[in-house]
C-alpha cells in the first residue's frame, strides 16, 4: 500500500507541475477593451516604485488626485498603487512579471520603471509603443531622456538626474585651488589632466583628493562612473545593444577606465574612504555624487561647509566631448491586455506635465526632465552646474536588454581595478558580458 | 492562476479520497471496523497543514524542477519553451570557462569545508563548557545563544562595522594602536571568505550548542564514574563515552549545518555585494534569477545544488549511521 501511495503522490505531483507549466504557457488571455469602476468611470491604474508615505510617494498621489479632479466630467478615474522598490528591485520586477503574464488587465496600465530597463521591457513586450499617442509631446523633454527602443517611444521621464564632483571650497582653497580656477572649470569644463593636477595639490596637503564612491556597489557605482568611458571618447555597446566586444574594451573606453585607475594608483582616491568623510570632515576635497547630495548637505551637513561648497562637472579627455551621468525613472504604458490606451496616455501626459513635474521635483530635489520647465538657478550654483551639464552633455546608460548584466560586470571591473590592470579587467569582463548577452533572447 | 488553484484543489481532493479508500481496504483486510467519520475528521484536521506544505514547499520545488528544463525569462512569462538539458550545458560551459559559477562553486566549497567543522567544534566545546554543574554557567549559555536570535542581516551589519576598512572600524582602530595601517579585510580575495566563515560560525554555533547540551544530558553519569574508577583521563572519557554518546546528535547537526552552509547567501550579499571572491552558489542563483531574469537557468542551478547536497547528505548519513 505504501508503494501505491508513493506512486500516487509522485504522479499527482508530476501532474500538477505539467498542468501548471501548461497553464503558464497556454493561458494567454484575449484581453479586454477597457476597464470601468463600479460607478461606470473608465478606470486607469498606475503603479509607482515608492512607498506612499514618502515625500515622492505623496507627490505622485497629489498628481493622481489632480488628474481625477480634472477628468471627473469625462468619467475617467485613475487609481494609484505603491509597490516600494527594494534594494534589488526584486519585488517590483516580480510584480510586473507575474501580472504581465496574466494578460487580463491585472497589470497596471501605467508603470514607473528605471530608464536603463526600457530596452528589456520594450523588447519583451511589457511596454507599449506609445509613439503615436505621444506625438510631438516628446519634444517637450530633454531629448536624450526620452526612453526609446528601436526609434520608438516607450517611456517618458518623471524627472532627470545628474552627478558631479561636490567640493569643499575651504579645502580646495587651502590646497591652492583658487576661486577663479573653480569658476573656470564650472563654466568651461575641465580635462582629465586638469582634474589630476587639482588632485595632486590636494594630496600634497595631506588630503584625500576625491571620493569616487568606488565601493558604493550596485547601480550607484555604475551610474556615477560610466560617464568616464564616454568622456574619453569611447562607448560600451553597439547601437542595438547586442555587442560589447570591440566597444567596451576599445582603446577609447579603456582610456576612461585608465583615468580612474591612474587616480587610484596615484593615491588620489581609493576603496577605503568612509562614505561620510566628505560630509563630516575637512579631509576629503571632492566627492562624486548625484543631485541627491544637495539636500543632504543643505539640511544635515551645512556646518562642515561654512567656507562654502559647490559642484564641479565631470572631466573629459583632451580632445573628447564631455559626458555626464543622467537617467532616472520614467512612466510607460504596459501591454496588459487592455486594448484602449487612450486613458493611459492621458495619465502619462498628466503625470509628466509641467505642473506634475514641478510637484515631483520639489519633493525629490531632482531636475525636471521637461525642456519647457525653465529653472531659475543662481549661476554656478550646484543646481545650475548639474542642470547645464545634463542639457549640454548628459549621456544615457547603454540601452540593452541585458542591462542588469552590464551593471554587474561594470561593478566587477571597478573591483578588479584595485589589484589588476585595466587591460585584463576589461578583456575578462567584456568577454563575460558578451557571453551573458548571447544567452539572452 | 485560477486554473492552477483548481488543479491543486482537485489533486488534493483526489489524494484524500484515495487515502481514505486505502484505509478502508486495509481495515477490511485486517477485519477491523472502519470508523469513517473519525478518519475523515482526522484527515480534514491534517488538511490545512498538508495544503500549506504543498503550496509553499512542495509546489515551488516542483515548479523549479520543471523550469530547470525551460528557457523561462522573467520578462517573457507567456513564452516558456522546453529546452531539454540546454541550461545544464550552459552551466557546465561556464564552469569550464572559469566564469562566475566556477568562482561560486569554489567559494561555497571553501565556506562549507571551513564552517562545518568550525561551527560544530565550537558548538561542542561550548556545550561541554556550559554543561558543567557550576554556578553562573547558565549566564554563559545565554550569552553564547544570544547571536542565534539576532537576524543574519543585523549580525552582518555588525561585523561590517567591526571589519570596516576605515580607521573608524573596530578592528582597524585596534590595529591602529600598534601602528598598523587600515586593512580592507573583506576586499582581500584570500581572506574575505574566511571572515564570512568566522561570522557564520559565531552566529550559528549557539543553536548547535543547545542541541549538543541536550545530547550530553542523555549520557548516563555512571559511565563517567565507572571510567574514572578505571583511571580514564578526560580525553579518554571524551573519545570513548562522550563522542559515541553524541553520535546521533552529531549526525543531525552535521547534516543541518552542512545543508545550511551550502545555502549561504545573506552574509556575502550584505558584506561585500556581488564579488567574484565571495559569490556563493545561492547568491549566483539569486543573481541569475533576479539580476539577469533567467528563471530557467537559475532553476537549473537550484536543481544541481539539490542533487549534490542530497547526495552528500545521504553519504554523510551512511558514514555516520550508528552500527
Amino acid at each position: 500500500m505504501k508503494k501505491a501511495l508513493k506512486c500516487l503522490l509522485v504522479a499527482s505531483a508530476l501532474a500538477v507541475t505539467t498542468f501548471g507549466l501548461a497553464a503558464c504557457k497556454g493561458g494567454k488571455n484575449e484581453g479586454i477593451d477597457s476597464r470601468t469602476d463600479k460607478y461606470g468611470n473608465t478606470l486607469v491604474t498606475i503603479m509607482v516604485h515608492k512607498d506612499g508615505s514618502t515625500k515622492e510617494g505623496k507627490a505622485y498621489k497629489k498628481c493622481v488626485d489632480s488628474f481625477n479632479e480634472y477628468y471627473k466630467d469625462q468619467k475617467i478615474t485613475a487609481q494609484i498603487t505603491f509597490v516600494a522598490q527594494t534594494a534589488g528591485v526584486d519585488q517590483y520586477e516580480s510584480t510586473i512579471s507575474s501580472l504581465y503574464g496574466a494578460q487580463d488587465g491585472s497589470l497596471y496600465d501605467v508603470i514607473s520603471f528605471d530608464a536603463p530597463k526600457c530596452a528589456g521591457y520594450a523588447k519583451s513586450g511589457i511596454l507599449y509603443d506609445m509613439t503615436a499617442e505621444m506625438g510631438d509631446y516628446v519634444n517637450d523633454f530633454v531629448a536624450s531622456s526620452v526612453n526609446k527602443y528601436n526609434g520608438k517611444v516607450y517611456g517618458l521621464p518623471i524627472q532627470e538626474s545628474s552627478a558631479g564632483f561636490y567640493y569643499n571650497k575651504r579645502v580646495l582653497n587651502d590646497a591652492g585651488v583658487s576661486d577663479a580656477e573653480i569658476s573656470n572649470y564650472q563654466t568651461n569644463g575641465w580635462t582629465f589632466d586638469e582634474f589630476k593636477s587639482v588632485c595632486a595639490k590636494l594630496k600634497a596637503k595631506g588630503k584625500t583628493a576625491v571620493d569616487f564612491q568606488l565601493t558604493a556597489g550596485g547601480e550607484t557605482s555604475t551610474y556615477l562612473l560610466y560617464p568616464f568611458g564616454y568622456a574619453a571618447g569611447g562607448t560600451y555597446a553597439s547601437e542595438d545593444g547586442k555587442t560589447v566586444t570591440g566597444y567596451m574594451d576599445s582603446d577609447k573606453t579603456k582610456a576612461g577606465f585608465q583615468f580612474i585607475k591612474d587616480c587610484i594608483d596615484a593615491g588620489y582616491t581609493g576603496y577605503q574612504i568612509s562614505g561620510k568623510a566628505f560630509y563630516t570632515t575637512q579631509d576629503v576635497g571632492m566627492y562624486l555624487s548625484s543631485g541627491w547630495s544637495i539636500p543632504e548637505i543643505k539640511e544635515s551637513y551645512s556646518s562642515n561647509f561654512t567656507g562654502g561648497w559647490g559642484v564641479l562637472p565631470y572631466p573629459h579627455a583632451a580632445g573628447s566631448t564631455a559626458a555626464s551621468a543622467m537617467g532616472s525613472w520614467s512612466f510607460g504604458i504596459t501591454n496588459n491586455g487592455v486594448r484602449n490606451k487612450e486613458a493611459a496616455a492621458l495619465l502619462v501626459k498628466w503625470m509628466t506635465s509641467d505642473a506634475s513635474s514641478k510637484t515631483i521635483t520639489n519633493a525629490t530635489g531632482m531636475i525636471s526632465a521637461k525642456s519647457t520647465v525653465k529653472p531659475e538657478y543662481t549661476a554656478n550654483s550646484a543646481e545650475d552646474v548639474l542642470y547645464r551639464q545634463l542639457i549640454q552633455n548628459g549621456k544615457p546608460r547603454p540601452a540593452m536588454s541585458a542591462y542588469s548584466d552590464f551593471s554587474t560586470e561594470f561593478n566587477l571591473i571597478i573591483t578588479a581595478l584595485r589589484n589588476g590592470s585595466v587591460d585584463s579587467a576589461l578583456s575578462t569582463h567584456t568577454a563575460s558580458l558578451q557571453g551573458k548577452i548571447n544567452r539572452e533572447r | 492562476m485560477g486554473l492552477i488553484a483548481l488543479i491543486i484543489f482537485l489533486v488534493m481532493a483526489a489524494v484524500l479520497g484515495v487515502m481514505i479508500a486505502l484505509d478502508i481496504r486495509k481495515a477490511k483486510k485486517n477485519n477491523v471496523k472502519y470508523h469513517f467519520k473519525q478518519c475523515v475528521i482526522g484527515y480534514l484536521m491534517m488538511a490545512p497543514a498538508v495544503a500549506l506544505a504543498f503550496i509553499f514547499v512542495l509546489l515551488p520545488i516542483l515548479f523549479s524542477l520543471g523550469y530547470a528544463f525551460t528557457d523561462y525569462h522573467m520578462y517573457y512569462p507567456n513564452d516558456i519553451n522546453v529546452v531539454g538539458f540546454d541550461n545544464f550545458g550552459t552551466l557546465f560551459k561556464e564552469i569550464g570557462m572559469k566564469g562566475e559559477l566556477y568562482h561560486a562553486i569554489l567559494n561555497t566549497l571553501l565556506f562549507v569545508v571551513c564552517v562545518v567543522p568550525l561551527q560544530i567544534g565550537l558548538a561542542l566545546v561550548l556545550a561541554l563548557f556550559t554543561n558543567r554543574k557550576k554556578r553562573g554557567v547558565k549566564i554563559f549559555k545565554i550569552c553564547f545563544f544570544a547571536p542565534v536570535v539576532i537576524s543574519l542581516t543585523v549580525t552582518s551589519f555588525l561585523w561590517l562595522q567591526i571589519l570596516s576598512p576605515t580607521e573608524s572600524g573596530l578592528l582597524n582602530s585596534f590595529l591602529g594602536m600598534f601602528g598598523i595601517a587600515p586593512v580592507d579585510f573583506l576586499a582581500q580575495p584570500g581572506t574575505a571568505m574566511l571572515w564570512i566563515v568566522l561570522l557564520s560560525a559565531w552566529q550559528g554555533c549557539g543553536y548547535q550548542m543547545l542541541i549538543f547540551s541536550s545530547g550530553l544530558t542523555n549520557i548516563r553519569d555512571d559511565l563517567y564514574e565507572a571510567a574514572s574508577l578505571d583511571g580514564a583521563g578526560w580525553w579518554q572519557k571524551f573519545t570513548k563515552i562522550t563522542l559515541p554518546g553524541l553520535r546521533s546528535t552529531l549526525l543531525y547537526i552535521t547534516i543541518t549545518v552542512f545543508v545550511g552552509a551550502c545555502r549561504v547567501m545573506i552574509q556575502p550579499m550584505l558584506m561585500t555585494g556581488y564579488q567574484l571572491h565571495t559569490v556563493t552558489l545561492s547568491y549566483y542563483m539569486y543573481q541569475l534569477g533576479y539580476g539577469s531574469h533567467l528563471i530557467g537557468l537559475s532553476s537549473a542551478v537550484a536543481l544541481l545544488m539539490t542533487i549534490v547536497i542530497g547526495t552528500i547528505t545521504l553519504l554523510q548519513r551512511k558514514l555516520l549511521r550508528e552500527k
